[in-house]
């Protein structure tokens, strides 16, 4: 079959791989409808999250449908349509039965790497690394699936691959940023990024009767996005000076909840940026988390900052002063997609989070080189690129 | 599983369950006296399912790449404490008792990974033969490196 392989830093190719068969009694085989790109792809495409290997298939937020079962699994059909969270989980440890899904204690057969680093390993993940688990991706024709009866959600019908295919990873991860900020009517919500994430992200506010949510980015598409198609209020911050406009905005009380939706490779102006860069690319640390310094900084005293970025090591200048002193509670963690996509499926359905949008490049899964090529830089208006295989 | 309850096994079998209330917190003390070396788990599951599934690790249905025949159970080194809260057992080893089915002596961290995904999980997920673009001479030598270096076959 065909799938996108990570061929080294910056270095994709689609090539003919095996194709994936049956390995453990609860798994599934599915055809790809639909894998969409992720910003935390970049991260494994730009080298910052170690341990890729030459040949690793990339991509973890699909659609597909299924063609085969294991003798273990018995919620599923062939020819299901479903999404499949990007988190792998058992469904029977102690962490998934508390609903923390993505702290599976059974899905990483390897360990070692996270417990180094670390200290535990958290649950697998599609496509993203070896310390992740070294799991094949979704940027192919077919996909193995690990204790499928947990991870695969059958999708409603009416609503499209190409919009459903975001309740596998960013319409979860957002809603659970908004979930851990443990937002409430009346609240003023920032959410740093106006990638898909954070547009979820903000979407979610909204849902949740946030009175108010600003989202800070710099590209004009997705600010517009943000306003016209979220509901949410676009804060440029090449243009303004965001700490500034956010007190202004709440009258000097800062944003009750603060949702970082960036990660480890965000981009800001001026020196403090220029400093990150430096030592990052020296790696001298790992992270460049100029949103989430913003966020602590501006989050008003005894409110919350959630962390839904993915960030894979250690991060410099880290505020805990102003965190401490303003009483912040911080929340983080990937997503416990698990937790929440049947019920995220239904408001997709009902036309309560609107998602078709992000899709502004669907492409042959041949062209996936070009698809991360235009995802990275953002051109041609890129909020996500999607591969159909 | 009783409050206090404590197993230790001797040979290839179980010893037997030492009811043992009142005396936990005298064990915990004990084991952080003196065990330093040993290897710590936690699983959700009785302490008798476990001694079970750690003398029978190697020989596990459903569980491709384990399908050898058990090694012994060096048994007496497994020590089996009840967890707080409803967590299941508190499973502690001696790192020189691990060893896989097929004769190879592997580490006791990733045996008791093993004997825990099998109670809680029903399987001990692989990715031995999934799909990448290494091809197979490539992606055997990287999986025993992987080995080697002390994680899984990944």
């Amino acid at each position: 079959m065909r799938a996108l392989v990570w061929q080294g830093v910056n270095d994709l190719a689609v090539e003919d791989v095996p194709e994936p068969r049956l390995l453990n009694d609860h798994d599934a085989i599915l055809r790809v409808r639909a894998t969409a790109t992720c910003g935390s792809d970049l991260h494994l495409v730009d080298g910052y999250i170690p341990t890729m290997r030459q040949g690793d298939v990339l991509g973890h937020e699909l659609l597909g449908e299924v063609v085969e079962t294991g003798p273990g699994v018995e919620r599923l059909a062939v020819g299901d349509r479903v999404v499949v969270c990007s988190i792998i989980a058992c469904g029977r440890c102690w962490h998934c039965r508390e609903g923390r899904f993505s702290l599976c204690d059974n899905t990483n057969p390897n360990p070692a790497i996270a417990e180094t680093v670390w200290g535990h390993a958290g649950a697998g993940i599609f496509g993203y690394s070896h310390m992740t688990g070294g799991f094949a991706g979704s940027h192919a024709e077919y996909l193995r699936v690990p204790f499928a009866d947990q991870g695969c959600f059958p999708v409603p019908e009416g609503l499209s691959d190409d919009a459903a295919v975001y309740a596998s990873d960013a319409v979860p991860t957002g809603w659970m940023g908004a979930d851990n900020a443990e937002v409430q009517p009346g609240d003023v919500v920032a959410v740093w990024g106006a990638g898909g994430v954070g547009q979820m992200a903000a979407r979610a506010a909204l849902l949740m009767g946030a009175e108010r949510v600003v989202v800070v980015d710099r590209f004009p598409e997705r600010l517009r996005m943000v306003e016209e198609v979220i509901g949410a209020e676009p804060l440029d911050y090449t243009a303004v000076d965001v700490h500034e406009a956010l007190l202004e905005t709440t009258a000097g009380r800062g944003p009750d909840r603060c949702i970082e939706a960036v990660g480890m490779e965000a981009h800001d102006t001026g020196l403090e940026h220029a400093y990150d860069r430096v030592k990052q690319a020296l790696r001298l640390h790992t992270e460049r988390a100029a949103p989430l310094r913003q966020a602590i900084r501006a989050c008003r005293k005894g409110g919350t900052v959630s962390v839904l970025g993915v960030f894979g090591g250690f991060v410099d200048k880290f505020p805990l002063g102003a965190a401490m002193n303003k009483g912040l509670t911080l929340r983080l963690g990937q997503q416990h997609g698990h937790r929440y996509i049947p019920m995220l499926l239904d408001r997709m359905a009902a036309g309560e989070i609107p998602t078709a949008h992000l899709t502004t490049h669907p492409m042959a899964l041949e062209e996936a080189v070009d698809g991360y090529d235009l995802f990275k830089h953002k051109r041609d208006g890129c909020v996500r690129a999607v591969f159909h295989p | 599983m009783g409050r206090g309850s404590k197993m230790l096994l001797t040979g290839a079998g179980v010893a037997g369950i030492v009811a043992a209330a009142g005396r936990a917190r005298k064990a915990v003390q004990g084991a952080q006296a003196g065990k330093g070396d040993d290897v710590p788990v936690t699983v959700l599951a009785a302490p008798e399912d476990i001694a079970r599934a750690w003398a029978e690790d190697g020989a596990a249905p459903g569980t491709p790449g384990t399908s050898g025949s058990p090694g012994p159970a060096d048994a007496e080194e497994l020590d089996l404490r009840p967890a707080p809260a409803g967590r299941g057992t508190e499973v502690r080893v001696r790192p020189e008792t691990g060893r896989d089915g097929d004769g190879h002596r592997i580490g006791a961290h990733e045996r008791l990974r093993r004997v825990k995904a099998r109670l809680e999980a029903g399987e001990v997920v692989t990715t031995e033969g999934q799909p990448t673009g290494r091809g197979p001479v490539a992606e055997a030598l990287t999986t025993a490196v992987s080995e080697r270096l002390g994680g899984g076959a990944s």
